[in-house]
């Protein structure tokens, strides 16, 4: 179908303004429009799906009206309902519709009098071009065919298998809606559209994949989201030229403005509340067939430390526990590194009685601490590694085999000392606080070059470190809006939003980092009820009357 | 491109440098305390080192009677050769950052310490926070000798007792930075703590032969910490006893404790008023060509205990009376101490030469003479803690 060389013609298509139906605009271009017979454009779309291909199927039938009309149903068994296809075309076509006399129907040609008036479905495409044909029967449509007619006829009757809205297992929380993305697109844009009744927001959709020819939406709210970045977004999407993308993930690293470093600079989810928040501060979302994940963009690196929760609880607590994050985020960098530089090079910096214990649990240890350090790290690394591939319930005895194996084991064989093992363990506890890290494990390797440096420099090595993490990440932009945004460029008076979260009546602003088409979210004063002069303290007295 | 260059040439600069000495903390000896003594030959040094408790054996807690420590003694001509030949008889390379006491023998506090005070000031891993003890007699006996002992170590015992002996005022230990601090202050002479081993549980007629328990009869001796060292420049000259120390501790306003007073009017009973907070101001001025000190010492007290039954708060002003009486004595006494070793650790001189530095280069010669110091006590009984008066008897209601 695809010319294998077309890179020409790639570049001439960049230039082209993006339209959502851009899979429609390369067929026109492939101009083989339908013959007149339905017999032989039904044979020339099994000729294109190949000739034994098993899900494809065609179906002759006459329409017994008077005069009857030879028609010819293609469809894709995989895709369709079967028993809405007897119901919603088979029926109405074959059963009702005898002694019905064809001209007494209103429309002009025989495909429009059959289209209008016995065909049962919500939306109906006329097809002129046989590669519409094919994509749409591909799609789960079913095309009718009509003898004498060069027009086809697709009713979308698709059924795929699907799975149940659940919560997802990586955003659980206490307390907030349970529903989650699923991989259908078209059940993921109506949890969205429940939630956001609005004709602003908008599901730009698009097609990628030369061969998966996969769809997707671009996600946002109409005068809210800054339309440069919407621009932005859809003409990386749309420049794109890959075999397939099987996940919102492969796209994310398609798009992302920083591809080779650990950091993401797009958020992701599964919930669609979390994608509603998103949308109104200013974000823009991307959603593709098949993936439950929503890509969001741009994302700060502040971003990556917040939670699903965080809207849901009370503000001095979503605050407290985000501060907590952010120091997690530090110790699992940190942690280790740091064992190492100070038991090797700051002993001074350490109480006696603490300097004293470290050296009588390494007393027996053959390793020097940076050995023991790196080696334990790794061997968390296996078995977090191991718990992850296993199906669950042999995963869980990895747990059972780190904890007592690795551990304790290790310890009373003094191979590691103790202090380490606390070390390593609340390494990994608190990498796994920081949220988004979890998923996005890449951060985590920071810490072995820190080891290093810890171990070759001591806290200095460590701090030159830590200062090029800092200058790259200063330096990083997401989707042109600055990574590091609150810090670097430094705007004091948002400072507080990396780690306060305040109350939604006090977020009167969208983030000056997002750019939003429309900074003000809503009036200053938003309780109105409190502002009432009868009812200053807002006491309510319920007694009497 | 060129900036590229230029950013990537100054970030590896970065790591051309680093930290030096990377030495496993294991591999460490690490010093508790350090004890420093005259030989004919020269210097005799003795480290107490830390034996680190295996994995196993740690965390017993509570109240370890045996020490964990480790001796080692090195002499030579000098106290730097000495520590170097400690290198001998030590297995791991010593490493002073947490020694934390410096005990000194009173033969070598007498004939100076300057080279104990060279050697560490010199060393880049010596602390110069460590504590400064001189203890009478061969400062390497209070290593080897065994004293009831709570702490791991001497050294630990030592640091501990430092703390504690702020509360009871009777003296103060400086650290080897307070020592040289007041070194180089014109017109003030440094001082410390002084140890002394006294028998806690004397059997009479037992000889003491060692590591016997009581039964068997033998002497356990206890550490005490209630001298105070006096030193002109870097040589020990005398000590205070604890009233004397408490006289100066007021002056250096460092004091935290109690005043045991008569009761007014009734000759047996005492009665201890605790200081809750004191502070001291010191001026100077020039009176007929004498220089005339006023040492101001405000005390805010409180009743602490009582043997009578009176509520003696009530009767605050007498009681505050006597106290400025009895601080204003141990004052005196401090001071007629200091000047009869010709001393001056309160640091007038320091004062005089801070307002006049040519009225104390005329001083000098004969200090700590030619002054005339006026003290000046103000105490004023605040509280009385949780009780009234002292507990009642019946007849008394």
């Amino acid at each position: 179908m695809r010319l294998p060389f077309f890179s020409k013609r790639k570049q001439e298509q960049k230039k082209e303004e993006f339209s959502p139906s851009d899979l429609a605009q390369r067929q026109v271009e492939q101009k083989t429009k339908l013959r007149s017979s339905a017999k032989d454009n039904a044979e020339a779309l099994q000729e294109l799906m190949g000739k034994d291909n098993a899900d494809f199927t065609t179906r002759e039938l006459t329409i017994p009206t008077t005069p009857s009309v030879e028609a010819q149903l293609c469809f894709c068994e995989t895709m369709i309902d079967a028993t809405a296809l007897n119901k919603q075309i088979l029926e109405p076509l074959l059963l009702s519709v005898r002694e019905i006399a064809l001209r007494e129907l209103p429309g002009k040609s025989v495909a429009e009098k059959i289209g209008r008036n016995l065909l049962l479905a919500g939306k109906l495409q006329n097809f002129q071009f046989k590669d519409e044909v094919l994509s749409a029967a591909l799609g789960g449509q079913v095309v009718l065919f009509l003898e004498g007619s060069e027009i086809a006829m697709g009713v979308e009757l698709r059924k795929i298998p699907e799975r149940a809205i659940v919560e997802p297992q990586s955003e659980t929380v206490l307390r907030g809606p349970r529903e989650g993305f699923t991989e259908c697109l078209s059940d993921n844009k109506s949890l969205l559209r429940v939630r956001i009744k609005s004709g602003k927001l908008r599901f730009d959709s698009f097609r990628i994949g030369r061969i998966s020819e996969n769809e997707g939406a671009v996600i946002y709210l109409e005068g809210i989201a800054n339309p440069k970045l919407i621009r932005e977004i859809k003409r990386r999407i749309k420049s794109l030229d890959v075999d397939m993308v099987a996940d919102s993930s492969v796209l994310e690293k398609l798009i992302e403005d920083h591809p080779l470093l650990v950091f993401p600079t797009t958020l992701f989810t599964e919930r669609p509340d979390l994608v509603e928040f998103a949308l109104t501060e200013g974000r823009v979302g991307v959603m593709l067939e098949n993936s439950p994940a929503c890509l969001i963009a741009p994302a700060n690196f502040f971003d990556f430390f917040k939670t699903a929760e965080d809207n849901y609880i009370r503000w001095p607590y979503t605050s407290f526990i985000r501060s907590i994050r952010l120091l997690a985020g530090l110790v699992s960098i940190w942690a280790p590194a740091t064992y190492i530089a100070i038991t090797t090079f700051h002993r001074e910096m350490l109480p006696t009685a603490l300097a004293l214990s470290i050296a009588g649990a390494r007393e027996n240890v053959p390793f020097p601490a940076f050995v023991e350090a790196f080696s334990m790290e790794l061997i968390l690394e296996l078995v977090l590694e191991a718990g992850v591939r296993l199906p669950s319930p042999i995963g869980q005895s990895i747990g059972i085999v780190g904890a007592v194996v690795l551990g304790q084991a290790a310890v009373s064989a003094q191979i590691v000392s103790p202090f380490l093992v606390i070390v390593v363990a609340i390494t990994s506890l608190s990498s796994f606080v920081v949220p988004l890290f979890v998923a996005e494990r890449g951060v985590r390797l920071l810490r072995f070059p820190l080891m290093i440096l810890g171990a070759t420099m001591g806290l200095y090595g460590i701090m030159a470190g830590m200062a090029g993490i800092v200058a790259v990440q200063t330096a990083m932009t997401s989707f042109g809006q600055p990574y590091f945004a609150p810090l670097a460029p430094f705007w004091p008076r948002t400072l507080t939003d990396i780690i306060f979260n305040p109350p939604i009546w006090m977020a009167n602003k969208r983030p000056k980092w997002l750019r939003p088409g429309n900074r003000r979210r809503q009036d200053f004063v938003v309780r109105d009820w409190a502002q009432d002069g009868e009812n200053p303290d807002g006491e309510v007295d319920l007694s009497g009357e | 491109m060129k900036r590229l260059w230029l950013a990537g040439f100054l970030c590896g600069t970065l790591f051309f440098s680093g930290c030096w000495s990377k030495r496993e903390i294991n591999e460490l000896a690490i010093v508790s305390s350090a004890a420093f003594d005259r030989t004919d030959e020269g210097w005799e040094v003795t480290v107490e080192i830390f034996l680190p408790s295996s994995s196993q054996g740690a965390g017993g807690g509570g109240i370890t009677a045996a020490r964990q420590a480790w001796l080692a003694k090195g002499s030579g001509p000098t106290v730097f050769t000495a520590i170097r030949n400690l290198t001998l008889k030590v297995p791991r390379r010593l490493y002073w950052a947490h020694c934390s006491a410096i005990i000194i023998g009173e033969e070598v506090a007498r004939s100076g310490l300057n080279q104990v005070l060279d050697f560490w000031d010199r060393d880049p891993e010596a602390r110069r926070s460590a504590l400064l003890f001189v203890y009478q007699g061969e400062a390497a006996q209070l290593l080897t000798k065994s004293f009831g002992a709570m702490e791991r170590t001497v050294g630990m015992q030592l640091a501990g007792l430092a703390k504690t002996s702020k509360i009871s005022g009777y003296a103060e230990v400086s650290t080897l930075h307070q020592f040289l601090v007041a070194l180089s202050l014109p017109g003030a002479d440094p001082s410390t703590a002084g140890l002394v081993l006294r028998p806690l549980v004397e059997v009479p007629g037992l000889v003491a032969t060692g590591k016997k328990d009581l039964k068997t009869g033998t002497t356990v001796t206890e550490l005490n910490l209630d001298k105070q060292a006096l030193f002109r420049r870097t040589k020990l000259v005398g000590w205070l006893d604890k009233r004397e120390a408490r006289g100066l501790l007021w002056v250096r306003g460092t004091i935290k404790d109690l005043i045991t007073i008569q009761v007014p009017g009734n000759g047996e009973q005492k009665i201890d008023l605790e200081v809750f907070n004191s502070s001291r101001k010191l001026s100077v001025k020039q009176k007929d060509g004498i220089p005339q000190i006023t040492v101001q010492i405000e005390l805010g007290l409180g009743l602490a205990s009582q043997e009578s039954s009176k509520e003696l708060i009530k009767q605050s002003p007498s009681l505050e009376r006597k106290a400025q009486i009895v601080v204003e004595k141990e004052l005196k006494a401090a001071w007629s101490k200091a000047c009869k070793l010709e001393v001056d650790p309160f640091g007038f001189g320091h004062l005089i030469y801070t307002k006049n530095p040519k009225l104390w280069h005329k001083l000098q010669p004969s200090w700590p003479g030619g002054v005339a110091i006026h003290w000046q006590v103000r105490a004023q009984v605040e509280s009385s803690g949780l009780s009234l008066g002292g507990p009642r008897e019946l007849e008394e209601r």
